[in-house]
């Protein structure tokens, strides 16, 4: 009897054992099977050190590149190179915006925004949109008076625009969306309201396709490829993660610009690209303001006018251990399984204020823009893509097409509800 | 025998140990979902604008009265006091009409929160200025404008079509809606590439005429134009059309 006994025992127990082990890890939408958690957030304050997301180690505040790059390298590593400022010698330029990634994304604390704009141009023609020689961006600033890129010389049938910096705080987060969940937020919009969802190429995928989530136009899907291209763009160093790996260099529109260039290409073999992609990786969200009672009526008013359905409250991001970017980055603990709180559903949308340049999502998306994430909305003036609405009610009555519904409705509401949308938006 | 039976029990409970450590995973893989266009706005058509009857004043005093809610009346004093076109270039037609601040009603018209954008289209004052920033002010004698944009085939008789600009400086003497084509390529040299019609009119004894830049009414001045530095166009251009 006790020997049964005794064998039943281990039967039950190896039993259980075997169940215990074959319980499946959550995968990619089983994500209630973890309770999610709240996104550590920023207070956007200058004065607090709290944008580190816990992603790695945080390290001590860097004053002055003294050595060659270390190896693990920590947030404050990271950031320190966000703000590096490049000259002629590392390659800057010949033509380029700014300097630093931190020049144009510093207010009110690194990663943010400024008043810096890019420029935009190209051609209407028959056939669709056409690109300027040397492509749509026209850069500002050049390292030499001779390859200033100017408008004079091109057709005078161009139109040019201005995009205003976007804020790149809790871009880690952004990326650790699943296209999936971005899918869903569409399937959830109700017709007249649903986004367009392009794929772009992760260049550090070598080209494979993800859900875009980046730019103003959808144009990156990974934070490495939107620092390359950045790199490239924006300051001009040609590097292995830029789409051309490194083998092709801006021109001043068309011109070769090979004369001016004395650093070898690529001017970064990715070292930079990657610490850029990680500082963004390691910061937290932005944080709301404070919340009052107008904001509360205000968050009511705001979903009541359906504003959320495209400028979407809630997305919780991929399980940690999830493989995103076409297979090239896991989705680590301080990202994944998060609720964060961006006000985008980062999809294109035309609501009337498309710039008429076509990028990554062809021909039908040139009067798109993606919506723009609210949160930290409260630190910008300039508002809108083209940075010429500088109120919230202005920027509100420039909503037009997909967003008609939405301006209508804050058209029927009292001033004083009027005044607790603006409440509301302000807190973000 | 005893040892035996307990070795093949231990050997069994191995046994199914590893067969549930070695159960395969399923895999962490992110899967997008293939690309989705969005959904066809009615204000973007590729067919031409629908031949819409001629406004009658009736049609435009129901629309300023909705818009305004009495807060601007229209100025009936002005010939004409409405015209119609496609300023912003969306093949959705719009209205201009000629209005003016109701008697006691203008801190209605100046407020922030109202459901206009208030406009001054006049050049800076300060030469190779391109931006104003400073707040627009109507004074209750100020003639202004009102241009609705249209929504979708109906245009501005939409019910939906309330995006409104309320102009001032630029409301005196006959106003005439142009062509895009008959306006822009003549000036073609001296203007930003806009795609819209303009509202022609003489303001202050100099022709011009105002134009939609992509997110204000601005004015163009032939005989002293104003250098744009950076012309915004949000539609479709004629020529594609």
């Amino acid at each position: 009897m006790t020997k049964t006994v005794k064998i039943l025992g281990l039967i039950l127990f190896a039993t259980l054992m075997v169940l215990v082990m074959s319980v499946p890890r959550p995968i990619e939408g089983q994500s209630a099977l973890q309770r999610a958690a709240e996104a550590p957030t920023t207070a956007l304050d200058a004065r607090k050190d709290d944008l580190f997301n816990g992603l790695g180690i945080k390290g001590s505040p860097v004053d002055e590149c003294v050595a060659a790059p270390v190896a693990n390298r920590s947030f404050e590593d990271n950031k320190f190179i966000f703000n590096e400022l490049e000259t002629v010698a590392d390659g800057l330029g010949p033509v380029y915006n700014d300097a630093g990634c931190g020049s144009c994304h510093q207010a009110p604390i690194v990663g943010g925004i400024s008043q810096s704009k890019e420029m935009r141009a190209g051609f209407a023609t028959r056939n669709g949109f056409v690109n300027p020689p040397g492509g749509s961006l026209i850069h500002l600033r050049a390292i030499a008076a001779n390859v200033q890129e100017r408008l004079d010389n091109i057709s005078p049938d161009y139109f040019s625009t201005l995009r205003t910096t976007l804020n790149v705080i809790g871009d880690g987060f952004i990326e650790a969306i699943s296209g999936n969940t971005i899918g869903e937020i569409r399937s959830d919009q109700p017709a007249g309201f649903k986004g367009t969802i392009i794929n772009v190429p992760v260049v550090e995928a070598r080209g494979r396709l993800r859900v875009a989530r980046f730019g103003w136009k959808n144009q990156h899907a990974s934070l490495v490829s939107f620092s390359g291209d950045a790199y490239l763009n924006e300051m001009g160093i040609t590097n292995v993660f830029d789409g051309s790996n490194g083998r092709v260099e801006n021109t001043s529109m068309g011109a070769s610009v090979k004369d001016y260039d004395g650093v070898a290409d690529p001017e970064d073999d990715g070292d930079d690209v990657e610490a850029f992609a990680n500082f963004m990786r390691a910061t937290r969200a932005p944080g709301r303001g404070p919340i009052t009672n107008a904001v509360l009526r205000g968050e009511d008013l705001f979903h009541k006018a359906a504003c959320s359905i495209c400028h979407t409250p809630s997305i919780t991001t991929a399980p940690a251990g999830t493989v995103i970017n076409a297979g090239e980055f896991t989705v680590p603990p301080a990202l994944g399984n998060k609720v964060i709180h961006p006000f985008s559903d980062f999809m294109l949308h035309d609501i009337g204020t498309g710039d008429g340049i076509v990028q990554n999502g062809g021909e039908a998306t040139r009067n798109m823009v993606r919506t723009p994430p609210l949160w930290g909305v409260r630190t910008r003036i300039e508002l809108m893509h083209d940075g010429l609405a500088t109120t919230y009610a202005d920027a509100i009555e420039r909503h037009a097409g997909q967003a008609t519904f939405s301006r209508n409705v804050f058209h029927v509401l009292s001033n004083s509800q009027k005044a607790d949308l603006v409440a509301f938006l302000t807190s973000l | 025998m005893r040892f035996k039976r307990y070795g093949l029990l231990f050997l069994t409970i191995v046994w199914l140990f590893l067969s549930g450590c070695a159960k395969p995973q399923a895999a962490l893989i992110e899967e997008g979902p293939p690309p989705e266009p969005g959904p066809f706005v009615p204000s973007r058509t590729d067919s031409p604008p629908r031949k819409l009857p001629p406004p009658q004043p009736v049609e435009v005093r129901s629309k300023i009265a909705r818009i305004f809610n009495g807060a601007a009346l229209i100025d009936e004093g002005r010939t004409p006091y409405f015209t119609v076109g496609d300023f912003n270039g969306d093949l959705s037609q719009d209205l201009v009409v000629a209005v003016k601040p109701a008697p006691g009603r203008l801190s209605e018209i100046n407020d922030q929160l109202s459901n206009w954008i208030l406009v001054d289209p006049r050049p800076p004052a300060i030469p190779g200025q391109v931006a104003r920033r400073e707040q627009i002010y109507v004074g209750e004698r100020d003639s202004l404008l009102a241009v609705i944009h249209g929504y979708g085939p109906e245009g501005w008789r939409h019910r939906e079509a309330t995006q409104t600009y309320l102009v001032k400086n630029a409301a005196d003497g006959p106003m005439i809606s142009r062509p895009h084509n008959e306006a822009v390529p003549a000036n073609k040299e001296k203007l930003p590439r806009i795609s819209g019609d303009v509202i022609a009119q003489t303001v202050s004894g100099q022709p011009g005429f105002l134009y939609f830049n992509g997110a204000r009414y601005a004015w163009f001045d032939p005989a002293h134009p104003q250098l744009i530095l950076h012309p915004r166009r949000v539609h479709q251009s004629r020529e594609e059309r």
